[in-house]
């Protein structure tokens, strides 16, 4: 048995694959990921006009006929929409592309900064809970002018997915999507997988080690994705609530859960959260997860479960 | 009545140019307004920390609790670990979370 590891680009980030079991098919496991995380790419990205959640936000107004895999993840997203009280919300999109975000990070990062574009403003937008999901026909009804990003929720499923897929070549598996993962079974001779937690303030450090039973794990920060428009700094977790790049006392949320989804869109709403309001979200979202926040003071916040993931040594760079 | 209108529109001349100069030496002579305080002078008032969050009781009474640390300023450099580089390799794969 070997482990061995596969880097490839998508969903402009760096993706990871992991895995142990016999070379051949660990080698065949990794094309098959590959192949769905390309898909998978192709079906939720929204920078591309060819892509099936563009041709949903080209309907608005009328019913469109959706995939299996676009039906499972719009519906996801109305559920969390939900248990988040509305601070994960996938039709932040005009706010998104308002506040310079309209191309990929790729992109932007290469042409600068963008021109403030008009679009709706928030409290214009039609809300999530207006959009209408039939599942006996798979259509989704969104009203008009509302426009989806599935960004972060889809790259968790589409890394489970890749996860889950590998795993059925090999004995262990990892798929990392730009640091939101997934795990499947232990290495040989190990108890957990160990994740160094990047230092959000000075990400060319490791925070800490943390040891992770196999599920997910994710973090969402203000830290990366930043743009300037106008003068202004700007990032892309967007507040519901305002429409603009979101003020929190957190930069930074780290959340261990049973799917990668569910992390994904946790760290993003706690991190909108902040301290104020975050003890409200976990009491209603009734998800058994585990979550450690980092302040603008290099205070490390986070609920006892985290102490379960005990740290690797003494390594930590911030007190506990 | 021609002379009449001459005269009012001499009037109206100097009487306009005297009134401008009157005000001009008014101004001059005047206190000058007291300076409002620059914004960058406001001393931003010195907030107590938050203590801990109290258990919050997700899902059993003795469950989980927030808590809060306060990190150093200055971390002892060997706790630092660099970003291992992304190339294809044999072994346990570098996992690591951060914000994307």
């Amino acid at each position: 048995m070997i482990m061995e590891t596969l880097h490839l680009r998508a969903m402009n980030t760096d993706i990871l694959l992991g895995a142990e079991g016999q070379a051949d098919q660990v080698r065949a496991g990794f094309e098959q990921a590959s192949k769905s995380i390309h898909s998978g790419e192709n079906r939720f990205t929204r920078f591309s006009e060819e892509s099936e959640l563009s041709a949903l936000n080209r309907s608005s107004g009328k019913r469109f006929k959706a995939s299996p895999d676009l039906f499972s993840v719009v519906a996801l997203t109305r559920r969390f929409y939900h248990l988040t009280r509305g601070l994960f919300d996938p039709s932040i999109l005009p706010d998104l592309k308002r506040v310079g975000y309209d191309r990929s990070m790729d992109v932007l990062r290469e042409l600068g900064p963008s021109p403030l574009l008009e679009t709706l403003l928030a409290n214009e937008r039609p809300s999530l809970s207006e959009m209408d999901m039939d599942e006996s026909d798979q259509t989704i009804l969104l009203p008009p002018g509302m426009a989806l990003d599935l960004g972060g929720i889809a790259k968790g499923w589409i890394a489970e997915q890749a996860a889950n897929i590998l795993s059925k070549y090999t004995t262990a598996c990892a798929a990392d999507a730009g640091g939101d993962m997934y795990l499947v079974g232990v290495p040989d001779g190990m108890e957990q997988w160990p994740v160094a937690l990047e230092d959000p303030l000075q990400p060319e450090n490791t925070l800490t080690t943390l040891k992770v039973d196999p599920g997910a794990i994710a973090t969402s920060t203000i830290t990366k994705r930043v743009w300037q428009q106008a003068g202004k700094n700007r990032h892309h977790i967007i507040d519901p609530r305002t429409g603009e790049p979101a003020i929190s006392d957190w930069i930074s949320v780290t959340v261990i859960a049973p799917h990668a989804y569910e992390a994904e869109v946790f760290a993003k709403a706690l991190l909108i959260a902040g301290p104020q309001e975050a003890e409200e979200i976990i009491r209603h979202s009734g998800i058994p997860f585990t979550f450690l926040a980092i302040d603008q003071e290099k205070k490390i916040w986070g609920n006892q479960g985290i102490m379960d993931y005990s740290y690797v040594g003494s390594e930590t760079n911030y007190a506990r | 009545m021609k002379i009449f209108r001459k005269l009012l529109r001499y009037w109206i001349g100097i009487a306009s140019v005297l009134s401008f100069l009157g005000g001009w030496v008014i101004l001059a002579h005047s206190p000058k307004p007291v300076q409002l305080q620059s914004s960058s002078s406001v001393q931003p008032i010195a907030l107590p920390s938050l203590p801990p969050i109290q258990a919050y009781g997700a899902t059993t009474n003795n469950g989980p609790t927030f808590f809060s640390t306060t990190a150093p300023t200055n971390p002892p450099a060997n706790n630092t670990q660099p970003i291992q580089p992304v190339q294809p390799s044999q072994g346990l794969p570098v996992l690591r979370t951060r914000g994307s």
